[in-house]
């Protein structure tokens, strides 16, 4: 857990400092956070009986982006006839979202972003075997302290649907995974907020409810255009532009 | 997500074995030749795999619980020849409907009494042909 707080954090300094250097330009700072939960992983919680999948999200404004945070809580069980499995870790991703339509008075966001994740985890199988050429045997194999990162390209929306409520859909696609470990005979199968090990990419989708505690008002997105003409020296203003010229002319 | 979780039970298939192939050659030729035994087994088993056959391919299970095999042959005239491999075993679960599987990497020879024996393929697959030929 500690290793987990410890990279949080890292990695939430260097997009805080990434974020606000962006945002001094249009000077605009955060107006709300908003927290939320993924749907349906409390729906697989509640119909799967092997598994518990909890995942809590945070977001936090700059500018036209989005500072992100998830925290993930994973457990998955199940016995089979020869055999059993038993999975259980967290995760945690950070990433920047930017938001496509900041100008939006309803504060609805569509968005693409990126995010770093981060997993800690152990597993355990066991299995027996009734071997019709060699002596029957049964093995359980534990394998503590495994870790794994990755990288996710997420796209999504969130929508408001009454007064600070909204709700959102995120599709993303998870790459360059890499994890850690004791060696061991049995290959890693499940790393939670990733899923199956054996594959070297995986897309997702995530559906989620947000609520919204502003702790100040939104200051309007100030398109290019008005910005350059308060910036105008005011002497331009008595130059009659050439437009202006000719119609004197005439 | 549940429908990308259903897509999971496609991959039952699996071309792992724990069957490894051994041809026998003509070493004059290079052609496969029929060798007959008596009688083949493993030093851990306790059964025997073949009896009194006579075949140019046999096909050996290897011991799932150990990282090594020891193959017996008796030849017919009563002298017996040894084989003896080792290989690293993985354990793959497939998934909770298709459970799991073995798989066997570097498969190496360790000791063998016949004149020359090869290893060819060092994984365990269906899509083998031999994993070891025997030339005699």
């Amino acid at each position: 857990m500690k290793r987990i707080l410890k990279y949080f954090f890292s990695h939430l300094v260097i997009l805080s400092w990434v974020v606000t250097a962006h945002a001094q330009k249009g000077t605009v700072a955060p107006s709300a956070v908003r927290i939320g939960t993924d749907l349906g992983f409390l729906g697989v919680s509640l119909f799967d009986p092997d598994r518990r999948m909890y995942e809590f999200n945070a977001d936090i404004d700059f500018y036209k982006m989005f500072i992100t945070a998830d925290f993930g809580l994973s457990g998955w069980e199940f016995t089979q006839e020869g055999f059993a499995y038993d999975n259980s870790g967290s995760y945690f991703k950070v990433g920047i979202d930017y938001n496509l339509i900041a100008r939006d008075t309803d504060l609805n966001v569509i968005y693409f972003g990126v995010k770093y994740a981060n997993a800690s985890f152990e597993e355990k199988f066991s299995y027996s075997i009734t071997d019709p050429f060699f002596s029957d045997y049964s093995e359980e194999i534990f394998k503590p302290g495994m870790s794994a990162h990755w990288y996710e390209a997420n796209f999504g929306m969130k929508i408001r649907v009454w007064k600070e409520l909204f709700l959102g859909w995120a599709g993303r696609i998870k790459f360059a995974k890499k994890s850690k470990g004791e060696p061991s005979s049995f290959n890693t199968f499940y790393i939670p907020g990733y899923g199956k090990a054996e594959y070297d990419s995986r897309w997702g989708f995530n559906f989620n409810v947000y609520y919204r505690i502003p702790f100040r008002e939104k200051p309007p997105y100030k398109p290019k255009k008005v910005k350059k003409e308060v910036e105008r020296d005011p002497e331009d203003e008595r130059q009659p532009s050439n437009n202006q010229q000719m119609n004197i002319g005439f | 997500m549940y429908a990308l979780a259903a897509c999971d039970t496609t991959d039952c298939i699996t071309f792992n074995t724990r069957v490894v192939i051994v041809e026998f050659l003509d070493s004059a030729t290079g052609n496969n030749k029929v060798r007959e035994f008596d009688l083949i087994t493993a030093i851990e088993s306790p059964i025997v795999f073949y009896g009194d056959t006579s075949l140019s391919t046999y096909y050996l299970p290897v011991n799932t619980e150990k990282e090594y095999t020891s193959f017996l042959f008796l030849n017919p005239d009563q002298t017996i020849d040894t084989l003896e491999i080792d290989y690293e075993k993985r354990i793959r679960l497939i998934s909770k409907d298709c459970g799991y599987d073995f798989e066997f990497k570097n498969l190496g020879i360790v000791h063998t009494s016949f004149d020359s024996a090869v290893s060819m393929e060092n994984e365990l697959s269906r899509l083998n042909e031999e994993n070891i030929k025997i030339f005699f």
